[in-house]
């Protein structure tokens, strides 16, 4: 069920019906028995495996309440980590080491008929997974008190809205929301359906719109040449953010329907300075969660330069395979890596050399802003690029073939005027401004011909049939 | 307040309904004014000029069949219906609305192996014909057909015009010359990138689907019921080996057969029957003949075509 089709939305009307109409003290149980019907019209028996992560962070932080010796407390929260990371290696990564396994054996010279292997990613088990970890975690280490209650717990792990593609929202967080009876307000009501409305214009308009011409030339990389690469590598960078942050803001909204607020998870990443900026402002659940449960844990900055270096490459190759279970992910994140470490090493060379060119400080701004955005946009192409292979090719040949240009004039038209719009509501948001708070305050007139602008825009220059959400895969 | 709530509800759907049916007139006002633009301009040529002779298919037959050298062969006036990206679905919706429109003497149905197999993109490109919908039963079972919720989206009428608007405005204002259909591919194909990686079909999809064999079988009756003389074609792919690929086969034979149930004249095209088309200087891409190759082309089916009509005067 995607987000953005109409049997989502019938659901969704559906479940706020039963919602509103229960009683306070069902209404966690409502949404549990939604989120349960969501997962599994996706796969029926992978909702097991969401009930099984949920039933060890459950089981794994009362037991640690109950223990009384330090070993004891290690003991049982290693174990819930083993299961869940067991569960996503299994399920996402197992496929992937086999074949290196293969590899490796046939570069041996051994002859050995492996049997064949086919394992369906479980949607979503990436960020349920996390969810419990970072849980157990927190209980661990007393940030969060263990959660009695199992319907709000497994609401938590399974609340439909952030359950495919995030946010990974932390128990500090969204616990206390579970918990109390929240008051449904018609001001968070409209919030929310302008956030899902504006999400799903990113999601059809702009994300699915660029795809058509970024998927045309990433997949038959043999074929184009310099323009049509480049062109499509920013194309790309458009449609991977108005792809998820759509994506999230949908969740966000739907959330908010009932009363909840999810954490943001993009904070206008293309108007970052720096690299680590970049990281402050993309998918920022899922950064803090590495930075928390994973970089700092390893020491983070505090155990000198050359070991600083390694932790970051080694979060940021981590953060690449959690992406995907393919080399193109890992190598991307290790760029990524190296690009934090780069950045962290020259900036004050970089500091020194504005201050003796003089640059005014807007300039030096807009300069860091280019540079960032553009490092992040050549780094896109190895997440994107089928295989290392194409995305070498693509660096390689994008220098050859000019002027010449591969040119789907209607899907670039859509996309710029898509791009255009995204651009003035960001700088809107960049100098402080809120669309949605001033829509709110707007006359009644002008609010309605928003919302009907709105509407006719994802129905005369969405595209139907689009696909589904980008981090769904992840 | 909630009655106050649920008037200015209704208020709003009311004005949604308003702008509605006001965007849907506009955009019809102007889509059936254009004659030219694959987003369904050119089927307003078709339904006004009503060719004798129609073709109609893919991408593979809008730049395989040259009209002109149909026309000196049949003597009578004809027309390229191919569109990209196109295949069965569009073969079904576009002779209904032919035949609720006129009847003309000939329609030649460019029917490849990889349109008996189920194709998403063909599913989904058919819904350029969205316009056109309230005018054809085949085409509304199709749309419809393609998920359960199909139809909620066509409550809204505007949502015909999905993704035309613009298309609309350029064929209205700026339209592309009138070449009859045909668009002739100037490229030729370098065999050197090809040689590693020919000209394959997917290999999980190789039995006929069902969906398309009704669809094809429901137009050839249609047509025939009509009293219009039915031809099926298929055209040649290029391969390093000059050879059918093994794949596609199995799907000819299936293709022959089913023209020789519905008793339709079936050519097919293929480079081993005929040799001159292993000639790489003849394609564009090993999956389409470029202007070239399409003169050749057009020769050796018109050929076939006059030939059929002879003896069986129409």
């Amino acid at each position: 069920m995607l987000f953005n089709s109409i049997s989502f939305f019938i659901f969704l009307a559906g479940v706020f019906g039963f919602y509103v109409s229960a009683p306070q003290k069902l209404r966690p149980a409502v949404l549990l028995l939604a989120s349960y019907i969501f997962y599994a019209v996706l796969s029926l028996p992978y909702a097991g495996l969401l009930l099984c992560s949920t039933l060890s962070g459950y089981g794994a932080a009362l037991l640690l309440a109950a223990a009384k010796s330090p070993s004891r407390k290690k003991f049982i929260v290693v174990l819930c980590l083993c299961f869940n990371i067991a569960l996503l290696f299994a399920f996402k990564y197992s496929f992937f080491f086999y074949e290196i396994i293969k590899s490796l054996v046939g570069f041996a010279g051994i002859a050995y008929e492996f049997p064949a292997v086919h394992i369906l990613l479980p949607v979503g088990i990436s960020f349920y997974t996390f969810k419990t970890i970072s849980y157990i975690i927190d209980v661990y280490r007393k940030s969060v008190n263990p959660e009695k209650d199992f319907i709000v717990f497994a609401l938590y792990v399974s609340f439909f809205p952030s359950l495919l593609a995030g946010p990974i929202d932390r128990a500090s967080r969204l616990l206390p929301q579970l918990r109390e009876n929240r008051r449904l307000s018609i001001h968070s009501m409209a919030m929310g359906a302008q956030l899902i409305f504006w999400g799903l214009f990113k999601k059809v308009v702009i994300a699915d719109r660029l795809a058509i011409y970024a998927d045309s030339v990433f997949n038959n990389v043999a074929h184009h040449t310099g323009p049509s690469f480049l062109v499509a590598a920013y194309f790309y960078t458009i449609q991977i953010y108005c792809d998820f942050s759509g994506y999230t803001d949908m969740a966000r909204g739907v959330a908010a329907l009932f009363g909840f607020n999810l954490m943001q998870n993009f904070n206008l990443p293309y108007f970052a300075t720096t690299i680590t900026d970049f990281w402050r402002r993309w998918h920022i659940t899922l950064s803090t969660w590495f930075r928390d449960y994973l970089y700092i844990p390893l020491g983070g900055n505090r155990k000198g330069t050359l070991r600083t270096y390694c932790n970051l490459l080694l979060t940021m190759a981590v953060c690449g395979l959690w992406h995907g279970a393919s080399w193109t992910f890992i190598l991307w994140g290790v760029l990524h890596g190296l690009m934090l470490c780069a950045s962290r090493a020259t900036l004050s060379l970089r500091d020194k050399t504005y201050a003796f060119l003089r640059m005014p400080n807007r300039a030096v701004i807009v300069l860091r802003t280019a540079i960032t955005f553009n490092i992040v946009c050549f780094l896109w192409i190895f997440f994107r690029a089928n295989t290392i292979s194409d995305a070498l090719t693509i660096i390689s040949r994008m220098g050859t073939g000019w002027p010449v240009l591969f040119v789907d004039a209607m899907t670039m038209l859509h996309g710029i005027l898509g791009i255009v719009v995204l651009c003035i509501v960001e700088c809107i948001q960049r100098v402080g401004g809120s669309i949605r708070e001033s829509v709110c305050r707007s006359p009644l007139p002008v609010r309605w011909a928003i919302y009907l602008a709105a509407f006719f825009s994802i129905v005369l220059f969405g595209v139907d049939g689009g696909s589904q959400f980008i981090y769904f895969q992840f | 307040m909630k009655n106050f709530f649920f008037a200015k509800l209704a208020l709003f759907l009311a004005l949604l309904f308003v702008c509605d049916r006001g965007i849907y007139a506009m955009l019809s006002a102007a889509f059936f004014k254009t004659e030219t633009g694959e987003t369904g301009g050119f089927i307003n040529r078709i339904l006004n000029v009503r060719p004798d002779a129609l073709i109609i298919g893919s991408s593979r037959a809008k730049h395989h069949y040259d009209p002109e050298i149909f026309e000196k062969a049949l003597h009578m006036r004809v027309y390229n219906a191919g569109a990209n990206g196109q295949g069965i679905p569009y073969i079904r919706a576009l002779t209904d609305l032919v035949l609720k429109t006129y009847t003309p003497k000939i329609i030649i149905l460019n029917v490849d192996a990889s349109n008996i197999i189920y194709a998403r993109e063909e599913n989904e490109n058919i819904k350029n014909l969205a316009p056109f919908i309230d005018r054809s039963d085949a085409l509304k079972r199709i749309l419809y057909g393609q998920d359960i919720f199909e139809p909620v989206k066509y409550l809204s009428k505007s949502f015909r015009y999905n993704s035309k608007p613009f298309a609309i405005l350029k064929n209205l204002y700026a339209p592309e010359m009138d070449t009859s259909g045909f668009s002739g591919l100037q490229r030729t194909m370098d065999a050197s990138l090809f040689r590693a990686t020919p000209d394959r079909m997917p290999t999980d999809k190789l039995s006929p689907y069902a969906g398309s064999v009704l669809l094809l079988r429901e137009t050839i009756r249609a047509t025939q019921q009509s009293g219009v003389k039915v031809f099926i074609v298929n055209g040649p792919r290029w391969r390093q080996d000059n050879r059918v690929a093994h794949e596609q086969k199995p799907l000819l034979l299936f293709l022959q057969r089913l023209a020789d149930e519905e008793r339709v004249p079936y050519f097919s095209v293929t480079i081993e029957s005929h040799p001159q088309f292993q000639n790489p200087a003849l394609f564009s891409d090993p999956a389409h003949l470029n202007a070239h190759g399409a003169r050749l082309f057009s020769d050796i089916v018109a050929g076939f075509i006059a030939r059929a009509l002879d003896k069986k005067p129409l």
